[in-house]
């Protein structure tokens, strides 16, 4: 949770104070849905995925803005809160060529402790996320874009599965469970996506 | 076919295409690291000769690590270390305990004190101390091989006792199974009973906690394990003789003797026993319950029976029993009432006092039994409290942080005299 609010507050940092400066600093979003594509333990998975962008344009080629959505890898949902980049090649043409990159975290924020029937505690932690894009965009007539592009995600998590040593057990303090096993998961994703940028 | 996109859109196109095959095409797989950690006990084996030989040390007073049971004796308390050793105070004045004496026992797990004769149990062995000048204890008597459940080889003389360890590992096959890990704890019944304090057959007794696993009645020591209960002859104090073994069933947890009768408490139930022979008790009545972890109080017409859900007592609930008594052939059930996470008991004349775990101590006025829970008087919930014994001068209450007295003169009202609290 610390994290998060570091993060939050560098995102803060980042983006909000640049488009006060009275300087011609647009603001810009680019929101994208998609399908997050990996391989498990048991064969291919294919999920959901959504993300928008919200930052400033620092130039023609380049905005910087903060990054969050929902991933979903089954019944596991994340909620990235991300710094990003939007670099674009050919800013002129009709078609562009754009890439991007967010670095940050990605929060079990929406994922619930869970007890099943022989006091086994079940949960789950978010992680670090890395994210590197390329794509085209497409100019419509009022000068927004629409968006296609692929991108590699890298996404830590990390599941707990716990038998308690006591009866109100501290989920940081291994000592509190006589059993404790933490599954280090590392979610290689290629993801497609279109979106809307404006 | 003519295209007309734009030749930097071609170059992007090839730019990317070449990206995707360098990075994408190697497949998108997760990683998984597991590490597994557990807390078991594994097996330590030790020659009997070798703890026979080592003298047993008397120390200065140390401070309090995991104490397990406490016990008064006159003006002194007593603070076991399982497996290492016993505290003993100076309880003097209740509201500043002085630390007089640690007595280095390996392997001990219970104690019971008879006209100033300490005994504690060493591994396999029962020792018998001299604690009539605290300032110099003296081991009188060891009572060889009569624990003799610790022997993995009683011909070799090697026992086999189990140390607390944390094991982490990544090995896939220390993944836990959730019907057949190989788990080691014996120990974990911690109970602890509030034995009274009471003149026997002319012997001065001390008093233990309502969790305790050995105690005096009618000039015998008694002890439970999981299994059985063993009497010794302790008419000569200094003597203690070792006469029978009685098997009880399984999941005996604690003993509390009551007016020549001793009231067990098991995992199923409580056992009770006429001990008016007290060399030969005989079973009275067996009153069962689901499985669940409890330590018994009694008094002349009803026993108190907590009921505790825990890891070794699974599917428990966490409930007070009042038992009818005054048959003592027929134990009858008069009410439940649902509780937090009960541990060990104390009763003192009409007043109950409860550990609640975690979950602090409660004080009770019972002398409706029928209305209990609309008697209750206080929740003090800023300590974790196991066992209770209403001492003479005050009320002693033992918990993993450490051990407490409190004031009980005003029972509806606990003040609290001192605490001592363990070392890290």
């Amino acid at each position: 949770m610390k994290n998060l609010y570091a993060l939050f507050f560098i995102a803060f940092i980042w983006s909000c104070p640049l488009s006060s400066k009275g300087q011609d600093l647009s603001f810009v979003n680019h929101t994208e849905l998609g399908l997050l594509t990996g391989t498990d333990n048991f064969g291919p998975r294919n999920n959901f995925t959504f993300q928008t962008f919200n930052g400033v344009q620092l130039s023609s080629r380049h905005a910087v803005g903060f990054v969050t959505g929902l991933d979903q890898y089954g019944n596991y949902s994340v909620l990235p809160l991300a710094l990003g980049y939007r670099g674009i090649l050919n800013p002129n043409n009709k078609w562009q060529v754009f890439a991007g990159g967010e670095l940050g975290y990605g929060s079990a924020v929406f994922e619930e402790l869970e007890v099943n029937e022989w006091d086994q505690h079940h949960w789950r932690k978010g992680g670090r996320m890395a994210q590197g894009s390329v794509g085209f965009r497409y100019k419509t007539q009022n000068a927004n874009f629409w968006t296609i592009s692929v991108s590699l995600k890298r996404q830590i998590s990390y599941f707990y599965i716990g038998n308690p040593a006591r009866l109100s057990p501290n989920r940081n303090r291994v000592t509190d469970w006589n059993y404790y096993e933490e599954d280090k998961v590392t979610f290689n994703n290629l993801v497609y996506r279109i979106g809307y940028w404006f | 076919m003519k295209t007309n996109l734009h030749p930097r859109f071609i170059l992007g196109a090839q730019l990317m295409l070449s990206f995707m095959l360098v990075i994408v095409l190697p497949s998108c797989e997760d990683q998984i690291e597991t590490t597994y950690t557990y807390q078991t006990q594994v097996p330590v084996f030790i020659e009997v000769n070798s703890f026979r030989e080592a003298d047993i040390i008397i120390e200065p007073g140390i401070p309090l690590d995991q104490p397990g049971k406490i016990y008064i004796y006159g003006d002194y308390l007593f603070i076991s270390e399982p497996g290492k050793g016993i505290h003993l105070l100076d309880n003097t004045d209740p509201g500043n305990p002085q630390n007089l004496n640690f007595i280095n026992i390996p392997g001990t797990g219970d104690m019971a004190i008879n006209e100033s004769i300490l005994y504690a149990d060493n591994y396999v062995d029962l020792l018998a101390f001299d604690i009539s000048n605290p300032e110099n204890i003296q081991l009188v008597k060891r009572e060889k091989d009569v624990f003799p459940n610790l022997y993995s080889n009683e011909e070799t003389g090697t026992i086999v006792t189990y140390k607390d360890t944390l094991i982490t590992s990544t090995e896939s096959n220390m993944r836990w199974n959730t019907w057949g890990r190989p788990t080691f704890r014996t120990d974990m019944v911690m109970l602890e009973t509030a034995a009274y304090a009471k003149s026997d057959g002319g012997q001065s007794y001390g008093q233990g906690g309502s969790m305790a696993r050995f105690t005096l009645l009618g000039g015998h020591l008694y002890t439970v394990d999981e299994y059985s209960m063993r009497v010794f002859n302790v008419e000569s104090p200094m003597d203690p003789k070792y006469l029978s073994d009685i098997n009880l069933g399984w999941g005996i947890e604690t003993i509390f003797p009551f007016k020549g009768n001793l009231f067990i408490g098991s995992m199923t139930g409580m056992h009770i026993y006429d001990a008016s022979n007290p060399a030969e008790p005989r079973e009275m009545a067996v009153y069962s319950h689901i499985t669940s972890c409890d330590p018994v109080v009694v008094n002349d017409d009803y026993a108190f029976v907590t009921l505790r859900n825990a890891a070794i007592c699974r599917d428990g609930a966490n409930e007070l029993h009042v038992l009818d008594i005054k048959d003592l052939n027929k134990p009858t059930l008069l009410k439940a009432y649902p509780m937090d996470n009960p541990h060990g008991l104390g009763l003192s004349g009409d007043y109950l006092y409860l550990a609640e775990g975690e979950q602090g101590l409660k004080s009770f006025n019972v002398s409706n039994v029928m209305e209990i829970s609309d008697n209750q008087l206080e929740h003090l919930k800023n300590h974790v409290f196991t066992d209770i014994i209403p001492g003479p001068k005050s009320l002693i209450v033992i918990g993993p942080d450490g051990v407490c007295q409190f004031d009980y003169t005003n029972p509806e009202q606990l003040k609290e005299l001192s605490c001592i609290n363990v070392a890290n």
